[in-house]
């Protein structure tokens, strides 16, 4: 088993009063790849965006790489908090996300997407930049479209851009919001075929999907969500085999 | 019954001291609008705060400065700053001020109706690639807000500027100031208001021709997506 790279302890998250996350606990080793799947509403994207704090966790912890993420409870630990806020964009630099929606940003050229983090995040200067930029878009198949800007690209194009956006930084794990689910349905097999080449490559990855055949194949480990809870982990043969009565009925329902 | 003799000699007499009435009010109303834009855009930003007490702060101030008239407010910051605390300012830094204010009151909520209607995703993208919030801000979620916020601006300044006519009750001396004492003289008050009003008018359609196309080079090849 390779070392583990990320750790969820605990973790919680509420919006008000309504907890849409509750004692999460995941650990995820260097190259795995984990499937997250579940009824809708059961919490998947925002476990997603609790790993990456664009939705912070009120209680628990994320380990990322041996460093302990969270935020203090008490109004007293402002500047603590501050602090630790200050520090975020730095996990969030290591940690790459892909959305349902794309995201791309539209006042800006494919490559301009894409060289954005590395110029104003990584400091890279701007030939550098535009030199891992184009790299990067081509591995995706766009080299021919390195300075569209995304009105003019279809759902798939921009997708593209998106994960080129996330993979120039090199980020020590991926993660996919339903990255597939606003996608025409032809588009879909050229987005997961990228995620299955990047698997193999070696990335670690944390997959929010509704692509069984996709979980199933590619997924080292399946975690199974329901009402902000993980009902079950395991192996996608031990996920099939399933005995417990919520994943058994969400995956007859979804498989028929 | 005498029908009334129309003069508008008057008027091609007075087009100098209009002209310089005319700099005038573009000058207030133009020092207004920029003072507009940073009150506006501060309170914007308060109103936006992830803290309550910021939120709060800023609610107050907007409805405060939208609620007062104009015309109290000119006479509060040129009379009331002078008797009650001693600050003397000239009648246009006055007028500039209260036009700031009230301005400043609106561009405020045009600032965060441009930036709410950025999408969500725009910022955590931004977050996402590790760009610090104030980055985020300024390289994504404004760019794209300020194509929404340039036409709405711009109906904004079209009210200052027809708002500063009101600072010549405190003497600035604007068009209105120009027409209202040479009408004293020659009894010309329909000419001469009526040619403020012309010079209004041609003023406006510029701006709104300009204001149209500062906004296709800002969409030029690209919108939303």
């Amino acid at each position: 088993m390779n070392p583990t790279l990320l750790q969820l302890k605990n973790v919680g998250k509420r919006f008000g009063d309504h907890v849409v996350l509750s004692e999460i606990n995941l650990e995820i080793a260097k190259g795995e790849v984990v499937c997250v799947i579940g009824p809708s509403g059961s919490g998947k994207s925002t476990l997603l965006r609790c790993i990456n704090f664009i939705a912070p966790p009120e209680e628990g912890e994320v380990i990322f790489e041996g460093r302990s993420w969270k935020r203090f409870h008490s109004a007293l630990n402002f500047i603590a908090n501050r602090k630790y806020e200050a520090q975020l964009p730095k996990l969030r630099a290591e940690i790459g996300m892909v959305f349902q929606h794309f995201n791309v940003f539209p006042h800006m050229s494919a490559i301009e997407n894409v060289m954005l983090g590395l110029t104003k995040v990584r400091g890279k200067n701007r030939n550098e930049a535009r030199e891992i930029a184009e790299r990067s878009l081509r591995q995706v198949g766009l080299g021919d479209k390195l300075d569209q800007y995304p009105e003019k690209l279809s759902g798939g194009q921009k997708q593209r851009v998106a994960i080129a956006r996330a993979l120039a930084l090199n980020p020590k794990v991926m993660l996919f919001d339903e990255v597939t689910s606003a996608l025409d349905p032809e588009l879909v097999t050229g987005i997961l075929d990228e995620m299955r080449r990047l698997a193999s490559d070696g990335m670690t990855m944390v997959v929010v999907t509704h692509e069984m055949n996709f979980a199933f194949q590619v997924a080292t480990r399946i975690v199974f969500m329901d009402a902000g809870r993980i009902v079950t982990i395991g192996t996608p043969d031990e996920i099939r085999n399933t005995t417990e009565p919520r994943a058994r009925a969400f995956l007859s329902s979804i498989l028929g | 019954m005498d029908g009334y003799q129309y003069n508008w000699d008057v008027v091609w007499q007075s087009l100098p001291e209009l002209r310089q009435g005319l700099i005038i009010t573009l000058q207030v109303s133009i020092v207004g609008m920029a003072l507009a834009v940073v009150f506006g855009l501060l309170c914007a930003i308060g109103r936006l705060s992830q803290y309550g007490y910021l939120r709060k702060i800023s609610i107050v101030i907007i409805d405060f400065s939208r609620s007062i008239p104009l015309f109290v407010l000119l006479f509060w910051v040129y009379y009331g700053l002078s008797l009650k605390f001693s600050i003397n300012l000239t009648a246009f830094q006055a007028g500039a001020i209260a036009l700031g204010i009230t301005g400043g009151a609106y561009m405020a909520e045009v600032f965060r109706g441009g930036i709410n209607a950025v999408d969500f995703g725009q910022r955590e993208a931004a977050l996402a690639i590790g760009l610090t919030q104030a980055k985020a801000f300024n390289l994504v979620v404004f760019p794209q807000a300020i194509r929404i916020i340039i036409p709405q601006a711009v109906n904004v300044y079209v009210g200052l500027l027809k708002g500063a006519t009101i600072v010549s009750v405190i003497g600035v001396a604007d068009m209105i100031y120009v027409a209202q004492y040479v009408s004293l003289n020659s009894f010309t008050p329909f000419e001469m208001y009526s040619a403020v009003g012309v010079a209004f008018i041609a003023l406006t359609v510029s701006i709104a021709g300009l204001a149209y196309l500062l906004e296709m080079r800002l969409n030029r090849g690209r919108s939303r997506g």
